[in-house]
């Protein structure tokens, strides 16, 4: 099967790549002294538009019209990661100097679900006006706000915020590298919060919010504390409430990957939603368009991280090669995955959340069926050990795609992944399932929800005890640095 | 490397072509942001004034709006006269009666 997209994607990210590790001058004129983000982008936008007009005037010779697209998509990908960190004029960090001398007062609009902490509301903020020095100016771009507050805030609220800037330091700078690092403002008084109006936010990412609010209350409601968090972090991917001593552990074991909503959960939604849909007798074709949208609140409520994001779209492509009458490529749906989240934010190739995504799903595509042909495990008998060893090699796929990335990012070496991914990923395929049903009942017949609620905390104890006893084995984990 | 068929080819060169397109425009516009997106003042008198005394012609026109002949004349009366010491002296100027004053002063503050 033909994998232009592939390809193309390569291309693409060999230029934000080449962008953003080295800066290089694309014109040998702009090659001294300090090159402005801005003089880049137009320099490598002016050779995509060269080897365009080349593909055109080479678009009968297979040859030489696939170099100048290579080189085309390249300057485009070079091109976009410099656009994007170029700011407008108007943007806030044209306005901005930090310290608790300096007061700013902005207008905007909160943009995701602000997270509640002791009375301190923590949020991502766009901001539209920028007042100071008795002046107010339109502006654009996000901060992060800590306000210190009482009012009940939601995403799509459009506040008056008042207080003053400043930046945030990390350690481990590779981890941020072509990152937006976003101001903070910090509000130290309630008085300085003001809500001017509600709902101004995207309707169907609200209504995604508001559904997983009520989720969340329901899991809290119904479980006890530490069950609740991790079913929150696996089927809602919010970890905030897990407890450090369990997320700590599931790092050293490097099972930590069970506590983030990703591709596995999709797949799961996508089924659930084609069961439903399928006893209500909706034919193939409505159900596949009927789930679509479900799946975009779905992938909302969760926060479109990557891997969600990149589920979706793989989803929509497959669903979409279905209804083209097409056959789906893996490869392909996962690199129009990639072109889209891509093209959208190019610093997402910098991102350890997107590449571990990528690394994770590429690796167990391509290695699994290399490694189940090596072991011959088709032919097996019985089934279970047929079954065990397939999991046992999606595992050893996944642990070999990631290993340097988990290296490099964060120091360790766990050798036990494997051994623990086989033990602990079963379970975390029954929990998530036994979160899914139990929050389906919750809604739908409210006393059964006890009984998947009691599953669910049975479940919790089995895979913590399970992972405490995996990361005391001899070698288990190493710390490199 | 890509083997691509004559459609395919013409569906990615339509596709390149959009996101040229696409990237030259997004760049414009952060180079070129319409001027009413650049500086205004707000009208809420809690937060955005502009002291009299130090706002300059650029200042007059581009964050307040006015008129370039009303720019001017404040600019020539504070040359003429000196500081202003409340606000009340912009009537003053020639052109600026009640009904304007009422309308400017909510746009400016004299620092003491």
């Amino acid at each position: 099967m033909k994998r232009p997209l592939t390809w193309l994607v390569l291309s693409f990210c060999l230029g934000i790549s080449a962008a953003g590790i080295s800066g290089i001058p694309f014109l040998a004129a702009y090659g001294f002294g300090y090159i402005e983000s801005q003089t880049i982008a137009l320099s490598a936008y002016l050779a995509a538009c060269i080897f365009f007009l080349l593909g055109i005037f080479l678009f009968r010779k297979p040859l030489w019209f696939n170099l100048s697209l290579f080189c085309c998509i390249f300057f485009l990908g070079v091109s976009t990661l410099r656009n994007c960190s170029t700011f407008p004029k108007c943007h806030v960090y044209n306005y901005l100097s930090y310290g608790k001398e300096n007061i700013y007062t902005v207008k905007g609009i909160v943009i995701d679900q602000p997270q509640i902490k002791a009375n301190k509301a923590v949020f991502p903020f766009k901001i539209r006006q920028i007042y100071f020095n008795r002046l107010a100016r339109y502006a654009c771009g996000e901060i992060r706000v800590y306000a210190n507050t009482k009012k009940q805030l939601r995403y799509g609220d459009e506040l008056l915020l008042t207080g003053s800037f400043w930046r945030r330091k990390y350690q481990h700078h590779k981890n941020t590298r072509n990152q937006d690092i976003l101001p903070v403002l910090q509000v130290k008084s309630p008085l300085y919060t003001i809500k001017l109006n509600e709902n101004k936010g995207f309707f169907l990412k609200r209504l995604a919010l508001r559904i997983k609010e009520k989720i969340e209350e329901t899991i809290f409601k119904r479980l006890s504390p530490v069950p609740a968090a991790i079913v929150d972090a696996m089927i809602l991917g919010e970890r905030k409430h897990i407890p450090v001593l369990v997320y700590n552990s599931m790092i050293k074991s490097g099972t930590v990957h069970i506590l983030v909503v990703s591709g596995f959960n999709v797949g799961i939604v996508l089924f659930i939603i084609m069961l439903a849909l399928k006893f209500i007798r909706l034919n193939r074709t409505l159900r596949i368009y009927a789930a679509f949208p479900l799946l975009v609140i779905y992938c909302l409520a969760t926060g479109a991280s990557t891997p969600v994001l990149r589920a979706t779209i793989m989803a929509a492509v497959f669903m979409s090669a279905f209804l083209l009458k097409r056959e789906p490529d893996i490869y392909n749906s996962c690199a129009t995955a990639a072109m889209i989240i891509l093209a959208g934010d190019p610093r997402k190739l910098f991102d350890i959340g997107s590449q571990l995504s990528f690394a994770t799903v590429l690796s167990i595509i391509f290695l699994y069926p290399r490694i189940k042909l090596f072991l011959g495990s088709e032919s097996l008998r019985p089934k279970y050990v047929k079954f065990l060893l397939n999991t046992l090699v999606v595992s050893l796929c996944a642990w070999l795609g990631t290993l340097g990335l988990v290296a490099f990012y964060f120091g360790t070496f766990s050798p036990v992944t494997v051994l623990a991914n086989l033990f602990i990923a079963p379970q975390a395929v029954l929990l998530t399932l036994c979160g899914f049903s139990f929050i389906a009942a919750a809604f739908i017949c409210p006393p059964a929800a006890y009984l998947f609620a009691h599953a669910c905390e049975l479940l919790v104890v089995v895979l913590i005890k399970t992972n405490a006893l995996l990361i005391k084995l001899p070698g288990a984990y190493f710390r490199i640095y | 490397m890509f083997n691509l068929t004559y459609e395919e080819r013409r569906v990615i060169l339509f596709l390149a072509g959009l996101a040229l397109t696409g990237l030259l425009i997004s760049f414009f516009i952060k180079m070129h942001p319409c001027p009413a997106g650049v500086t205004r003042i707000d009208t809420d008198s809690r937060i955005a004034k502009v002291d009299i005394n130090r706002a300059d012609y650029k200042d007059l026109r581009e964050l307040l709006g006015l008129a370039p002949g009303l720019a001017e004349k404040i600019i020539a009366y504070r040359s003429a006269c000196g500081r202003f010491k409340n606000l009340e002296e912009l009537k003053e100027i020639n052109g600026i009666g009640d009904f304007r004053y009422e309308k400017l002063k909510d746009l400016f503050f004299v620092q003491p």
